[in-house]
């Protein structure tokens, strides 16, 4: 028996493609309300409206600068912390059960007390995003290094490594697949807050325009954007996969 | 047993007559905007009066952060009214072939929105804006609207800075990130109480704001179909309520209790900042510039002609 073969990103979209067309069918027909749910053929009609009079390239270079911001710091400030509770034991012992409870905090309903901090600025949704983000890249760098086979450090030792040497030659390379995990999911948290910030607090790019359009009850252009985001975000992640494939030639 | 046979017959028939009076009132469910706002608590403050339980309806009210959600709920029949929906959202729902009416206004003129600053500021009237950080909420709001009509018949040139709701602000104005906050009561009385803060002006302050209806009292078209009676039973309530609100001190007392702040407070918010006709809801007036406004902002794509206007807005006559 001869198999089908459809590559998986078209079996994607065709599945994608049809979960639309049945949502256009059950609002034609007055199944589904059009006042609550736009038509898919109404929101892919709005992006060109977006660009053009909703300057949406403009706000997601307002959005993109924040997250890289707050990105950068995530790592930054989560690999180094990792590191340092991976070599101080004690720290480590007495701090983890608290990063890992701030990790599953709803930290979005702190933006008030951002707000009075850094005021109505970038900063504060900066601040939420990298707050957000930083709890699950120390635990997973942590994790990473914790995790690194004994062998592969006797091995190094045995060669009489140093240790900055044993650190950037084994432990490092080693624990980046599991880093990376962490980062992936610190940027997913980190986004998410950001552009959550930027609607609750009316500013920014993205997550404004989507406040800004539903407050004009403008249906289509809020869906296409949240559309946009979601497609933004799934190029971050593949570029982050490709960065993490890059520092970790070999398998 | 039979003592306990003779309870347990007593609440039963305490329950049936209690559910059977309940199922005599009509239920309208209401979402309504910004709790505890002197405007926004006509129907709690009534209902506690037993002022809609006299029109036979009974109210389930649920409080949402605003007027966008308000009208999706309303939008959505997931309510029957909507109370403080924005008046440029509801053009443009309209305007789009909601099913949306209205029914009310539920706020006209900007006297309950005032700007202050700190008690030893040398800002003393709003010429004084000229060069200063004066606050307001968020792009496209109400306190928007007022901050650029300062501005424009004031010939003055403020930095205007969004601060978000009226909480975050008073900090910014304690702290002295802002010369001139924003905020609408009870919020800020207590400090206006202590002599902490000045009022400067208010959005009466404007021509543009003074005569303009800001807030609405909205319905779904099915709903003002099918239920027409309620509805109207409901305004009738509604204009009790407000007319019990400003002849005593028995529906003070009950808004003071409900919002929890001191009734001398609840008095202020009263008589300082909502006068009686700013809540009368048998009146839409600013239309014309409404309308235009609407169109500069984006709501909607032309201007709403008169004739849909009339479609539109379906206040029920008083009785």
């Amino acid at each position: 028996m001869g198999k089908l073969i459809v590559p998986p990103p078209i079996f994607g979209a065709a599945c994608v493609a049809l979960f639309l067309g049945l949502v256009e069918f059950l609002l034609s027909v007055g199944l589904l309300n059009q006042f609550v749910i736009p038509f898919p053929s109404a929101v892919l009609g709005s992006f060109w409206r977006l660009f053009e009079e909703e300057q949406l390239l403009h706000r997601l270079v307002v959005t993109g600068a924040e997250a890289l911001s707050a990105s950068m710091l995530v790592v930054a400030f989560g690999v180094g912390i990792g590191v340092l509770l991976h070599k101080r034991r004690i720290l480590r012992l007495a701090t983890e059960p608290w990063i890992a409870a701030a990790a599953a905090a709803p930290i979005v309903l702190a933006y008030p007390l951002f707000l009075v901090i850094f005021g109505r600025s970038s900063a504060t949704i900066v601040a939420m995003g990298f707050v957000a983000g930083l709890a699950p890249v120390i635990l997973k760098t942590v994790e990473g290094f914790q995790g690194v086979k004994k062998s592969f450090l006797n091995v190094g030792r045995s060669y009489n490594l140093s240790p900055g040497q044993l650190f950037w030659k084994i432990q490092f390379p080693a624990s980046i697949p599991t880093i990376f995990t962490g980062i992936r999911l610190g940027l997913i948290f980190t986004l998410i807050n950001l552009i959550g910030v930027e609607f609750l607090i009316n500013f920014g790019g993205l997550g404004q325009l989507i406040n800004d359009l539903a407050e004009r009850y403008d249906l289509p252009g809020v869906f296409a954007t949240i559309i946009f985001v979601i497609l933004v975000s799934v190029v971050i992640f593949s570029l982050l996969e490709r960065l993490e494939r890059w520092l970790r030639p070999v398998r | 047993m039979t003592v306990l046979k003779g309870i347990l017959l007593a609440a039963g028939i305490a329950m049936a007559i209690s559910t059977s009076a309940a199922h005599a009132q009509d239920q309208l469910k209401l979402a309504v905007g910004q709790r505890g706002n002197w405007d926004t608590s006509i129907s709690e403050v009534g209902s506690r009066l037993g002022i809609f339980k006299k029109h036979n309806l009974q109210l389930q009210i649920l409080y949402t952060q605003g007027g966008g959600e308000t009208q999706q709920a309303v939008l959505s029949n997931s309510v029957d009214i909507g109370v403080a929906g924005g008046i440029m959202g509801a053009l443009s729902a309209f305007s789009k072939g909601a099913p949306i009416r209205i029914i009310g206004a539920e706020t006209t003129g900007g006297q309950d929105l005032y700007w202050y600053a700190k008690a030893d500021s040398p800002i003393k009237t709003l010429k004084d804006f000229d060069g200063k950080t004066v606050a307001y909420s968020t792009n496209g709001s109400s306190t928007h609207g007022v901050v650029n009509a300062f501005v424009q018949e004031n010939g003055i040139k403020p930095r205007l800075t969004a601060t978000g709701g009226p909480a975050p602000t008073l900090t910014q104005v304690m702290s002295g990130q802002i010369d001139v906050g924003w905020s609408a009561p009870p919020f800020g009385l207590e400090q206006l109480n202590k002599g902490e803060i000045r009022v400067i002006a208010t959005g009466n302050d404007t021509k543009a704001f003074k005569s303009q209806t800001v807030r609405l009292l909205i319905t779904n078209t099915s709903v003002l179909q099918e239920k027409k009676d309620q509805i109207d039973r409901y305004m009738t309530a509604y204009r009790e309520t407000i007319e019990a609100m400003y002849s005593g001190e028995e529906a003070l007392k009950v808004y003071a209790d409900f919002v929890g702040v001191p009734l001398a407070i609840a008095k202020r918010t009263r008589d300082e900042f909502f006068p009686k006709e700013a809540l009368n809801p048998d009146r839409i007036v600013g239309l014309d510039t409404i309308v235009n406004d609407a169109v500069t902002l984006k709501y909607t794509a032309q201007p709403v002609t008169k004739d849909k206007l009339d479609v539109l807005i379906q206040i029920p006559s008083r009785r």
